[in-house]
């Protein structure tokens, strides 16, 4: 490392995947490639911002040399915990930005299939509709009735289609062993099972395995009352964060496909675009515009979610609303509150409308006085 | 149709694949597991070979409109042998003819689809001679470490002369991954460049294997560059900052890895680099290089199989998809 004999001329750069994000209360900085997040103070965000590209004494000279250990002290931080470096300005050219632009070789990325004994339609019929659209990732739900081993059978058919993963969620019966779920587990492409309804006294005998291992066992009937994702679980990669800028990290080339055969962006959304069995194949259905409705809405376009660090680093599952102005909004709150920078599980939480904060169709305010006083701002 | 000779674990090919099949193309790959045996050759009105894979799938090399040569041996795609019953000697003879003839309709059929006008990379260029590389790489302009082969100890006692001096294979080396799982792991030990210290030279015999020995360069970063038809890919990884990688990056350290970022490669360092794969005869390659803190790039080797995923995802070059779009035009 060069920062002990750094030149005065020498210029802080932070790596191109260290991305400086900014909410309502906090800032940070995402580390995309290590997939870790930093909170910074503002001012570090301010100057990182506001100064990039500058040498390290013309920031000080900026703070009319008032606060020179506190500069100092940042950058060393950030390079201590290798954020950045030093490079001359020569070499600035050398070091662009990450560019953010995203793309995926699939018309639909990921699919979701709901699974029961009275379905209309065969899920090799599904598997062949999915291969059309290059879609490569699946997670089955089953209902009640089906075996490991019917389960099992049915997927067989998949190496044929090419499908890079399959999860699976599966109703727990009785006479369900561990063994068969480990062979199950074992197939190459599967790469997680969630057994639902497991009774409490059951679940150590299926759950006990490697930590590594992702078999899940749940008390309630996941399928049905899905459990709130927890958002707190950031996914922090440069595909999402890509994705992120331009599209809906949840909505986006999704596909849900519902034990009637019913076709819908997703499993929590009303709207139907008819289902499997009719004469049109999927690849008209989902390169419809009315289909892609929620495809392209970004979060920076969100009320809320527009002031959250977090931005880019969630897969939210509520669907978004539109106001005539074209802004969007949602009717639930989620799990973060940006404006005080709390979770849900934190003390000292409070909801959106107890920090004096609206969004509805109507449009979004705030109440600063409310939020002020709960911020402590004075 | 187009034509991709590869490996069957290589996740770049199926990213490669994926893309073309996205975009509507026809794609047929051959992994170095699955056997091609020559059907019939015709030489009016052109030149033509049908050609079977694995007794099942019949190509014509008249079909190919696009051929990518990603990773693999000739060798490997060549069919079994019949074994003969008669005096051992004679045997022999006849086994190691089989495999010449296999051969000589094995080359040209590459040597033909390797004439299909859009094509990338070339299955007689899996090799490459380090030797050769850095002698021509110097020769045409580029900086490249202080380097000696040699095998006595004086001799790299005068060479050293009080640098830091690594030793590098000579050829591309190997991965050993143990047999039998030690604790449920199952070690893997690899071939990489490592400084020479005093107690190498003192448990060294005398005179020792030829060995390949480099100044030790000190650097302010590496770079990983993938180079196709005239583009190049960059990529810097900071491994200084970590004393494990500090000399080899893929020694990697897994819970601090190094720093992988783009790289905007100077035009000087492009042109010589453009100019030196012309002359080495190769449209795309892995080429490893190094900034050193005297401000100077430092060519290294360059692969031409070598991986390129490691440069495309982190620095989102989307490498895969330039790739399918240079096949599909």
């Amino acid at each position: 490392m060069f920062a002990l004999t750094k030149p005065a001329s020498a210029i802080f750069r932070l790596y191109a995947n260290c991305i400086l994000q900014k909410g309502y209360k906090n800032y940070l900085i995402c580390d995309l490639q290590r997939q870790q997040l930093r909170h910074i103070p503002p001012t570090l965000y301010f100057i990182l911002s506001r100064y990039k590209d500058r040498p390290a004494d013309y920031i000080k000279e900026q703070f009319e040399h008032q606060h020179d250990d506190m500069i100092d002290g940042y950058f060393k931080f950030l390079c201590d915990n290798d954020l950045g470096f030093y490079c001359s300005s020569e070499e600035l050219k050398l070091f662009p930005e990450l560019e953010l632009s995203f793309d995926y070789p699939s018309g639909i990325t990921n699919a979701v299939i709901d699974l029961s004994k009275n379905s209309p339609f065969r899920l090799k019929d599904a598997f062949w509709e999915l291969a059309l659209l290059h879609c490569r990732h699946v997670q089955l739900r089953f209902a009640e009735g089906f075996s490991v081993t019917e389960i099992a059978s049915l997927i067989s058919s998949t190496e044929k289609h090419a499908l890079d993963s399959i999860e699976l969620v599966i109703a727990y019966y009785p006479s369900i062993s561990k063994t068969e779920l480990d062979e199950l587990y074992a197939q190459r492409f599967v790469s997680a099972i969630h057994v639902y309804n497991v009774p409490a006294g059951k679940q150590h005998a299926l759950k006990e395995r490697g930590v590594k291992d992702r078999v899940f066992v749940h008390r309630h009937n996941i399928v049905e009352k899905p459990v709130t994702p927890d958002l707190s679980k950031l996914k922090i990669n440069i595909t999402l964060f890509c994705e992120s800028q331009k599209h809906h990290t949840y909505f986006n080339r999704k596909l849900y496909i519902g034990n009637n055969g019913q076709i819908k962006n997703a499993p929590e959304c009303l709207e139907t675009f008819g289902t499997i069995n009719d004469d049109r194949n999927l690849s008209e259905v989902i390169t419809g515009e009315a289909f892609q409705r929620y495809w392209h809405v970004r979060k920076k376009h969100t009320d809320i979610c527009k002031q959250c660090e977090f931005m880019h680093l969630c897969i939210d599952g509520r669907i978004p609303h539109q106001r005539p102005s074209g802004e969007w909004y949602h009717e639930t709150e989620c799990s973060y509150n940006p404006f005080i920078g709390k979770w849900k599980s934190e003390s000292g939480y409070k909801t959106l409308a107890e920090s004096g904060i609206t969004s509805n169709a109507e449009g979004f305010k705030i109440n600063y006085r409310k939020l002020n006083k709960i911020n402590n701002y004075g | 149709m187009i034509l991709i000779i590869s490996q069957v674990d290589d996740k770049t090919t199926d990213s490669v694949v994926n893309w073309i099949k996205y975009r509507h193309g026809n794609v047929y790959r051959i992994n170095s597991c699955d056997r091609i045996t020559i059907t019939r050759i015709s030489f009016e009105p052109a030149t033509e070979i049908l050609f079977c894979i694995n007794n099942r799938v019949l190509l014509n090399t008249r079909d190919v409109s696009a051929y990518w040569y990603r990773r693999g041996l000739k060798e490997d795609l060549i069919g079994k042998t019949t074994a003969f019953n008669g005096p051992e000697q004679l045997n022999k003879l006849l086994l190691k003819y089989q495999r010449e003839n296999a051969l000589v309709l094995m080359d040209f059929l590459f040597a033909i689809l390797e004439n299909t006008k859009n094509r990338i990379g070339s299955i007689n260029n899996a090799t490459n001679n380090k030797l050769l590389h850095l002698s021509i790489a110097k020769n045409l302009g580029l900086h490249v470490p202080s380097t000696l082969v040699c095998r006595h100890k004086n001799k790299l006692d005068a060479f050293t002369s009080g640098r830091s001096i690594i030793s590098k294979s000579l050829s591309n080396g190997f991965f050993y991954e143990e047999e039998e799982p030690q604790n449920g792991l199952k070690n893997t030990y690899g071939l990489y460049a490592n400084e020479v210290t005093e107690r190498d030279l003192e448990r060294a015999r005398e005179p020792f294997a030829t060995s390949l020995f480099q100044e030790n360069i000190l650097k302010r970063f590496e770079l990983r560059i993938f180079y196709l038809r005239g583009q190049f890919f960059c990529m810097a990884i900071f491994s200084q900052q970590n004393k494990r990688t500090a000399i080899d990056f893929r020694k990697y350290d897994e819970e601090r890895p190094n720093r992988t970022v783009p790289l905007n490669l100077p035009a000087a360092v492009q042109r010589k680099l453009r100019l030196f794969m012309k002359t080495v005869g190769l449209d795309c390659g892995s080429i490893d290089m190094i900034y050193g803190k005297d401000g100077r790039y430092y060519f290294l080797e360059v692969n031409p199989v070598g991986q390129f995923g490691m440069v495309s995802y982190p620095c989102n070059y989307k490498i895969e998809r330039v790739v399918a779009e240079m096949l599909m035009q």
